[in-house]
């Protein structure tokens, strides 16, 4: 690269126009976007802002409901209802330990039905119960308090199968 | 500052159109744009080497400086604030074009690998411009920014996300292959 060289194309490059006009007129389809409608990007603005509270409310409310459906039951364990629990557990879950001796004396619903619902319900909550145990020790786990949650909505739904299956079988013992 | 001194410096603030565009003034903003579309436009056509390209950058630039307009506080000039949005939408468009992934290189050295393809252009009649506009794309704005919009090496090693020594390796080698072509 001769020094000759260099200062030819410098030459050239300061020649070069600071400025080219585009080959069509720009200025409609800017004004366009610009001028467009402020409803229009208004409502956009809505449906982000009640998505978001959507989101919101959802979550406060699993939160909310798994917060009071699993507060400590004062009175049985769940191994008293259920023998098969691990001793490992260190807090019963209250509502379906009361829901899993409602449905094992529930004479109504099949016997094969009624103990594959204990059993499910069985084998939640003693995953609810090592989740929980495993929270305790590692609090800053967001992986293990998302799966704590999937539990307790696991069981909720297993809960409200059962008690869907315990009404249909009312309703035929009845007629 | 007389008034002509001024208007000479920043001819937009000084005649009030800035001001005008920033309260929301659409005929403002249109004078604002037919006086640096030019300017706006070149920018993004060297950047991108398409022209279509260009048309589009251009348009998105005008519409982002009109978003931002508020927050324009005079500290450089409007052109200058104006270019550098450009240059912004002009880099991001590479970015997200398929052809043009690997425009923003970590090391320099694959890319220089990669720039024989320009000896096998038949340069003939090709001026400066078109030579230019046939580097490959992360040297093409390094240079373009360096030698013609005059951005030092450190500002546009923030601009693009590379190191210094990058943009200065990028600047070499266009160089050298721009002069190996450039007869004129």
């Amino acid at each position: 690269m001769s020094i000759e060289q260099d200062k030819r194309l410098d030459a050239a490059l300061a020649k070069l126009p600071r400025s080219i006009e585009p080959q069509h007129d720009l200025w409609p389809g800017i004004h366009a976007r610009i001028t467009q409608p402020k409803s229009q990007s208004l409502r956009h603005r809505w449906s982000y802002g009640f998505a978001a509270a959507a989101v919101l409310v959802v979550g406060v409310a699993t939160l909310w409901i798994s917060l009071n459906l699993y507060a400590p039951a004062p009175d049985k364990n769940f191994a008293e209802v259920v023998p098969h629990v691990t001793p490992t557990q260190t807090e019963p879950s209250g509502l379906s330990v009361q829901f899993a001796a409602q449905l094992a004396s529930d004479k109504d619903i099949p016997p094969a039905a009624r103990m594959a619902l204990v059993d499910n319900l069985r084998l939640i909550n003693d995953a609810i119960l090592r989740t929980q145990a495993a929270v305790k020790k590692y609090p800053g786990d967001v992986n293990l308090q998302s799966l704590l949650l999937d539990l307790y909505q696991q069981e909720a739904q297993l809960m409200a199968e059962a008690q869907q299956a315990q009404i249909q079988t009312n309703v035929r013992t009845s007629l | 500052m007389t008034p002509i001194q001024a208007w000479k410096q920043n001819p937009d603030e000084a005649t009030g159109l800035v001001s005008r565009a920033q309260t929301g003034d659409a005929a403002a903003f249109e004078r604002l744009y037919r006086q640096h579309a030019g300017r706006v436009y070149a920018v993004c056509l060297r950047i991108t080497a398409d022209r279509p390209a260009a048309e589009e950058c251009t348009q998105d630039a005008f519409v982002r400086a009109w978003g931002a307009l508020t927050r324009f506080r005079g500290e450089s000039s409007f052109g200058t604030w104006l270019t550098r949005i450009a240059i912004n939408v002009a880099l991001r468009r590479l970015q997200l074009d398929r052809r043009h992934l690997r425009l923003i290189q970590p090391d320099g050295a694959e890319l220089l690998d990669s720039l024989p393809a320009l000896a096998d252009t038949p340069e003939g009649d090709m001026d400066l411009e078109q030579l230019i506009s046939t580097l490959p794309p992360a040297a093409r704005v390094v240079f373009v920014l360096h030698a013609i919009e005059g951005y030092s090496h450190e500002e546009i090693a923030e601009l693009t996300g590379t190191a210094v020594g990058t943009c200065k390796a990028h600047v070499h080698r266009a160089r050298q292959m721009l002069q190996a072509r450039f007869k004129t």
